[in-house]
């Protein structure tokens, strides 16, 4: 098999409605997911709609983070920097496709490259009032 | 599947604390790591604990150059292509990744300690690699080119 596609989230309703201007919230969408056996990678997001056109200095972001766990410790959580990312930024329109592609080899001054598990996570940022919501799906695109 | 993840080292303390201001020792955890047969190589390294207070650590991959022909000798790759100074920030735990491409036969992990005060210099440290080769597709290259293999 030389590609596949690793189901992160079916189609979700994200609500930001009760988060405070000037805050940041995260929410875990999936944990654990395995790609040790994929060398190239990326996280496809379907912004089915978002809310984002009317507010545009409110940001929905979506992060893939390496993540790792050992026996001889297996209540720590070790997690890397940054891995892969995409936002909902002004300008992108609903609906809309977005391409987050984690790390690759040619980039040689970066960190970042997943070894085996990774999070997907989503960031909410608010600067100002209004509704703030995306229904979005995703996916791993994975390739040997 | 082209994927496997060796556990390199671990958890273990490394201590420099007995080492003298202005040294620095290397320790290597692990060599002779067989990547003769994959084309990435992903090192992760785990930050249990630490006080680095007493200079900086960093834990580096090398490409080993091991030869039958003259087992007793060392032979390391000049400059290290994956190197983390796990020591830059105080963030415990911490994960660290970064990949290259795999060159050569082997690798050798080494962590390298140099004390910069009479401060303790110690580390607790665990640490993993992805090897991943492309498929293997079957692909002969002699009917392709029709050499009559």
């Amino acid at each position: 098999m030389t590609s596949s596609v690793i189901p992160v989230v079916s189609k979700r309703f994200l609500d930001f409605a009760g988060l405070p201007i000037g805050s940041h919230q995260d929410l875990i969408l999936a944990d654990r997911l395995s790609l040790l056996h994929w060398r190239e990678v990326t996280l496809e997001v379907q912004v089915h709609s978002h809310s984002l056109v009317a507010t545009p200095t409110n940001g929905i972001t979506f992060y893939v983070f390496g993540t790792s766990w050992t026996e001889e410790e297996p209540g720590t959580l070790f997690i890397n920097d940054f891995t892969g990312g995409v936002a909902i930024q002004p300008g992108v329109p609903s609906p809309a496709y977005l391409l987050a592609p984690l790390r690759t080899l040619e980039e040689t001054l970066s960190e970042g490259h997943h070894v085996d598990t990774v999070r997907v996570t989503v960031g909410a940022d608010r600067l100002e009032s209004g509704v703030m919501n995306a229904t979005v799906s995703m996916q791993f695109s994975v390739k040997e | 599947m082209s994927g496997v993840l060796l556990e390199l080292l671990p958890k273990r303390v490394f201590t420099f604390s007995t080492i003298a201001v202005g040294t620095s020792e290397a320790v290597t955890v692990a060599e002779h790591i067989d990547v003769s047969e994959y084309t990435d190589c992903i090192l992760g390294v785990r930050s249990h604990a630490a006080d680095f207070s007493g200079g900086t650590i960093v834990v580096q991959l090398f490409w080993d150059g091991a030869t039958e022909d003259d087992p007793t000798l060392t032979f390391r790759s000049s400059a290290p292509p994956i190197s983390f100074d796990v020591s830059n920030s105080n963030l415990i735990p911490r994960y660290r990744t970064k990949g290259v491409y795999a060159r050569g036969r082997y690798a050798a992990l080494v962590v390298m300690g140099s004390r910069t005060s009479s401060n303790p210099l110690t580390v607790t440290l665990s640490a993993e690699m992805a090897l991943r080769r492309p498929p293997d597709n079957g692909f002969d290259v002699a009917r392709l080119f029709d050499v009559g293999a």
